[in-house]
């Protein structure tokens, strides 16, 4: 009887949990009800499943439909009848939401759904004797003493009892109120009714029901009629995505037999057996589940990006397998590496490996565009996502609700426990926070998933179109999970873009075609070792941070393996847990070290008994506790925070420990083994993940190592990265390159390479229009350089403004005259009040050449010019250090000072900030020195405290070096900030000189 | 003396010469607020109290100002010039409708006002399409009430907490 119910997942208006509802339903003895949410479909895969699940608790039946609402206005709610008419009102609310256009007042012919207009309908046309067959009005509780007095009696049979339920009880509806606050962004006290649910919208037993409808029971009896007629069918976790990628499993069985040994030809030597009967192997398992499609729409991915030039990274557990190997999904040779079979699919798992492709953020959307062309619009999605409200937003959303100012909303997030119980106001804020949190807010897009089903998308979804322009489903991945939808990902990345540039660079400025695939002579090059060896990895794709590059310098990395093994020690949780340092000591001393128990020496022989990689746990659980194969996978989708149930989690640790017990294994061994499996939590890699990245990692190496300012170039237009790009200009000069300001006849919008000489882009000027950065270039490729500043302004449509931001970098610096001179030159042009002047001269007349006095040019002008223009200055910028103080050091020299106090000055490149275990604040940075290179330091919280950092510039830094595993660092005990050369101000002196 | 004020001769004293040129009133809160609904009320006791002034003073206005102060003591003013009156009704409405489109950011208010300015001497013209002689009537027996029995006898019922003492209610979800 209940046609209207709400979930959270009508965005900002409903309170529900999915067991929310379902308890409530309990309590009121409910065994049907229809889900109604608002625009919307993303509950019911999560509505269906715990239905399944707890069947006998709940014994709840539901139908589906979805609430039409048009800015906030109740329109009509649509119920379906089958699937096929959840498929219509899915067509139906998709087509609107990707077209933009409003929802119709009255809804088109519907064959499976009915709908339910509400007694004061959205269009005067809908009248009871208008209604088609499968169209009803509803009745509200609170509308039935109006209804007795209008002419609607004589429609009975038209006629159905409508009680919407979105909260549960008077708290329900203040949050549901704040909700619909937040949403139409106004206080609370300022909503409007009409915005907001009735206050009585809440679910009641049955037999109260019955009372409130008592003078019309028919109404009731109608809307149960309705309800029996409406129902869903899913069979959840079956596959359904697309089933053949050419026209029957037949075929798409061979056409993968047959790219896949032509792969292997490429990739193996013929006569491997052991490789041949590994692909033979997975063959086998991709065959049983039905994977063929996947494997082949991957595929045809990557063959669409390779025709386009498009690079491309695969990773994710699919990276472990031999047959995506062959079919060049992903560049790691699974066989080489000893990649854990298990992980990419194993006998239980009944989900297809995933494969993650990266592409360059420039190239991503294409290869998006290309998938939905390929399997239609109608069977392809991208992937969404939930996000909720979460505790600082939270806060601060219900902060804006209540009326704070935003300085007070500021204090209480910063410090939400001192202020908590400040005044009623924000024991308020934080009472709803608490009641609110995890609410979904939004539907927004997962980073990269796309969905590519067999039926319809619409069979299982609406969609929305957000502006990336790609229709979204409106579920999650758990969902898609659930649902048996596998998604793929196709992420976007900055390496392979700053890799495929730095390559085309090399091509025009020194005519080399450099092959950035040919990844075994990689691995031997000398200056790539080298590279790794000294730390010098700046712009180095994954390997450029202050952390990889200690990591490194500290495990004295120069291999592959190594690498491999660094990028996954890294990640916070192995670090953290102490393992980074343990691996570090294995690695430097193989023979000298305490293992925890022989059976995970021999398990993880390569990384010395240390857990590195994700499938460790698998190993360590099957191998080491003897869990079985599915257990040890919901161990490992434990870990990485993809909980779908605590409890069943619960059991596996419990069924780890016992086994461990039973195997005779000491219980600090176990501990110490589950303390490692731990720390796992979060976020760690697969090794063929790791490997895939360390490929890239090399390929960035390779280029930087023989190339290394055209590199740089590529990383500075592909922009991101872990510095500023300041420091990317500076790491080109320290190699050797000649670093240009903005110059009208050489530079380009994006920064651009000649020689040695790197002309910096126009984009780096930060006020300069993008519209002219793009026109100076064009309109020099047309009609040949500018010949003079008059030249100029005659050609680019520019303002005064514009252009003394090109004089003052020194755009004009080829014309031989001074900057002074020019910007007097300009400002004759523009004359009084005329701001902008173009108009195509006939007949180039030249400006008559005034003979200006002599101007005297300012010492660090230009530095101070480019440091307010670009951000940074060209020069080095020790020369703009008001004092002669350089400390008593230079960077190179730390390693022969370990255990001295020294004091050294340092330009701030990067601080790093991070919390003790007691919560105090301290720092770790890097600072460059003097001669240009690099050093790290400490600032342990009494110091952070003493001497904290005072923003961009040069410190003096005095404290003790100290060695770890051969790397010195400066623990600091003092810290001073140094000054700056003053910088005079121009304007007085400009008069000055002139008067 | 004709002679002497033709010459521009006076030696009569300077007296200087003023007429009120508004009336105004507002309030601060003890405690800043957003409870719309209760600001409404006191803008509308305001506007009442204000205007029974004016007619006792036989007077009209063009010009009604609401103000406001944020918490952050912000302070905005907003302004409408309208046809000669002083009649309860049309400057209650504008008052409130000033009101709304003033009270934009999501913040507290810690005072609200009512200002009528460009005074000038004269009584209520009859509006001839929204006023029936029962309005009038009304209002005229009303005036009467409050000039005998004082002008918190007499107030519209939304107003009758506010006459009182501002005071603020506490919970939050009331509006």
């Amino acid at each position: 009887m209940y046609l209207n119910c709400h979930t959270y997942f009508s965005f900002r208006y409903g309170t529900f949990s999915v067991e929310g509802l379902f308890d409530e339903a309990r309590r009121c003895g409910v065994h049907k009800l229809a889900l109604t949410d608002i625009n919307n479909t993303s509950g019911y895969i999560e509505m269906l499943r715990i239905c399944n699940q707890n069947r006998a608790e709940y014994n709840l039946e539901i139908a589906l439909g979805i609430e039409f609402r048009s800015e906030g206005r109740l329109l009509y709610i649509g119920l379906a009848e089958n699937n096929e008419g959840f498929e219509e009102l899915n067509r139906y609310l998709s087509h609107h939401n990707t077209t933009g256009k409003p929802l119709l007042k009255r809804v088109p012919e519907f064959v499976h759904a009915f709908i339910i207009y509400p007694f004061e309908p959205a269009s005067d046309t809908i009248t009871p004797a208008t209604l088609r067959e499968n169209e009803f009005i509803g009745i509200r509780p609170g509308e039935l003493t109006r209804l007795a007095t209008s002419n609607l009696t004589r429609y009975m049979h038209k006629l159905v009892a409508l009680a919407p339920v979105t909260f549960r009880n008077r708290t329900g509806f203040n949050i549901h109120r704040l909700l619909r606050a937040i949403d139409k962004n106004t206080l609370l006290s300022k909503l409007d009714p009409r915005d907001q649910a009735g206050e009585h919208e809440i679910m009641l037993p049955e037999k109260e029901l019955v009372e409130l409808y008592l003078r019309f029971p028919e109404l009731l009896k109608n809307s149960r009629r309705l309800l029996t007629q409406c129902s869903i069918r899913f069979e959840l976790g079956t596959d359904k995505n697309k089933a053949n990628f050419t026209d029957s499993k037949r075929n798409d069985r061979e056409l993968l037999m047959s790219l896949a040994m032509e792969g292997f030809d490429r990739r193996f030597d013929r006569y491997d057996h052991h490789a041949r009967s590994r692909l033979f192997k997975e063959l086998d398992v991709i065959s049983s589940r039905n994977f063929e499609s996947y494997f082949l729409i991957a595929h045809d991915i990557i063959r669409f990006a390779e025709h386009k030039n498009f690079a491309h990274v695969g990773r994710g557990s699919g990276a472990n397998s031999v047959a995506a190997y062959c079919l060049r999904i992903t560049d790691v040779d699974p066989i080489e590496l000893d990649l854990y079979f298990e992980r990419f699919l194993n006998p239980v798992r009944t989900s297809p490996p995933d494969f993650d492709i990266d592409f360059s953020w420039k190239d991503r959307d294409e290869v998006t565009k290309y998938i939905f062309e390929k399997h239609t619009p109608q069977h392809t999605a991208l992937l969404g996502t939930h996000s909720t409200f979460k505790d600082r937003s939270l806060v601060r959303e219900l902060g804006k609700v209540f009326g704070l100012p935003k300085p007070e909303i500021d204090t209480i997030v910063a410090r939400p426990d001192q202020n908590r119980n400040r005044d009623h106001i924000t024991r308020l804020i934080f009472r709803y926070a608490d009641r609110m949190y995890s609410i979904p807010s939004h539907l927004s897009i997962h980073a990269g998933g796309v969905l590519i089903t067999e039926k319809p998308i619409y069979a299982y979804t609406a969609t929305n179109l957000p502006p990336k322009g790609f229709p979204v489903a409106h579920f999650e991945m758990h969902n898609a999970e659930d649902m048996g939808i596998y998604k793929l990902d196709i992420l976007s990345q900055r390496g392979l873009g700053h890799i495929k540039d730095a390559a085309a660079f090399i091509k025009t400025n020194r005519g080399i075609k450099v092959d950035v695939n040919d990844f075994e002579s990689f691995k031997k090059d000398p200056k790539i070792r080298n590279l790794i060896r000294r730390g010098k990895t700046m712009g180095c794709f994954y390997v450029e941070s202050p952390a990889m590059r200690m990591l490194l310098g500290k495990l004295r990395c120069d291999n592959y393996i190594t690498l491999v093994a660094a990028s996954s020690i890294i990640r916070p949780g192995v670090a953290r847990s102490g393992m980074m340092r343990e691996y570090i000591h294995r690695h430097l001393n193989p023979d000298r070290y305490t293992s925890i128990h022989p059976k995970m020496d021999e398990l993880m022989a390569e990384t010395y008994g240390v857990m590195v990689y994700q499938e460790d746990v698998i190993k360590v659980a099957h191998h080491f506790a003897g869990l079985t194969l599915s257990e040890a996978d919901i161990l490992r989708r434990g870990m990485s925070g993809k909980y779908r149930s605590r409890k069943e989690f619960q059991q596996v640790k419990d069924q780890f420990f016992l086994n461990c017990k039973k195997r005779g294994y000491p219980q600090e061994v176990t501990d110490r083994v589950w303390f490692e499996i731990e720390s796992f939590s979060g976020y760690s890699f697969a090794k063929g993940h790791s490997a895939s990245y360390a490929v890239e990692s090399y390929q960035s190496l390779f280029l930087k190592a023989h190339y290394p300012l055209e590199f740089m170039v590529g990383v500075i237009n592909n922009f991101g990265g872990f510095y500023q790009t300041e420091f990317y200009f500076h790491e080109a000069r320290m190699d050797g390159a000649e670093i240009e300001a903005p110059c009208i006849n050489h530079s380009d919008h994006t920064t651009t390479i000649a020689g040695d000489t790197i002309y910096i882009g126009f984009i780096h000027l930060k006020s300069l229009e993008t519209r002219i950065g793009k026109c100076i270039p064009e309109e020099r490729s047309q009609n040949g350089d500018f010949k003079s500043l008059d030249n100029f302004i005659r050609r680019i449509p520019v303002s005064l403004e514009q252009i003394s931001i090109l004089i003052r970098i020194g755009a004009f610096r080829f014309t031989g005259k001074s900057k002074r001179e020019l910007l007097w030159e300009a400002h004759l042009y523009f004359g009084k009040g005329k701001n902008t002047k173009y108009a195509v001269d006939l007949f180039n007349l030249e400006l008559p050449d005034y003979r200006l006095p002599p101007l005297d040019h300012l010492p660090y002008e230009d530095a101070f010019d480019e440091l307010e223009l670009l951000q940074f200055s060209l020069c080095d910028p020790f020369t703009l250090l008001a004092t002669s103080e350089r400390g008593d050091t230079v960077a190179g020299e730390l390693t022969k000072k370990t255990g001295k106090k020294v004091s050294i000055t340092g330009y701030l490149v990067t601080i790093k900030n991070t919390y003790t275990k007691d919560g105090k604040l301290m720092h770790f940075a890097t600072f460059c020195d003097r001669n240009g290179d690099v050093f790290d330091t400490t600032h342990f919280p009494p110091v952070a405290k003493r001497n904290p950092f005072r923003g961009h510039g040069f410190y003096m830094l005095c404290g003790k070096v100290v060695e770890d595993f051969g790397y010195p660092m400066i623990e600091v005990d003092r810290m001073d900030k140094m000054p700056m050369v003053h910088k005079e101000k121009p304007n007085a002196r400009l008069r000055q000189g002139v008067v | 003396m004709l002679w002497n004020k033709a010459n521009a001769i006076d030696n009569s004293p300077v007296v200087p010469y003023t007429e009120q040129k508004s009336i105004s009133t507002e309030s601060t809160f003890s405690t800043d607020t957003i409870d719309v609904h209760r600001l409404r009320s006191i803008l509308i006791a305001m506007v009442e109290k204000l205007t029974f002034k004016l007619r006792k003073e036989k007077k009209l206005t063009s010009c009604i100002t609401v103000k406001i102060r944020y918490s952050n003591f912000d302070t905005e003013t907003k302004q409408a010039h309208i046809p000669y009156t002083s009649s309860d009704q049309t400057l209650i409405k504008l008052a409130l409708e000033l009101f709304d489109k003033l009270y934009t950011r999501r913040m507290r208010l810690r005072l609200v006002g009512v200002r009528l300015s460009n005074l000038v001497h004269g009584h209520y013209q009859i509006n001839l399409f929204d006023d029936t002689e029962e309005v009038i009537r009304l209002y005229q027996a009303m005036d009467r009430i409050k000039a005998r029995y004082g002008s918190s006898a007499l107030v519209r019922a939304i107003a009758m907490d506010v006459s009182r003492r501002v005071r603020m209610d506490m919970n939050m979800f009331r509006g």
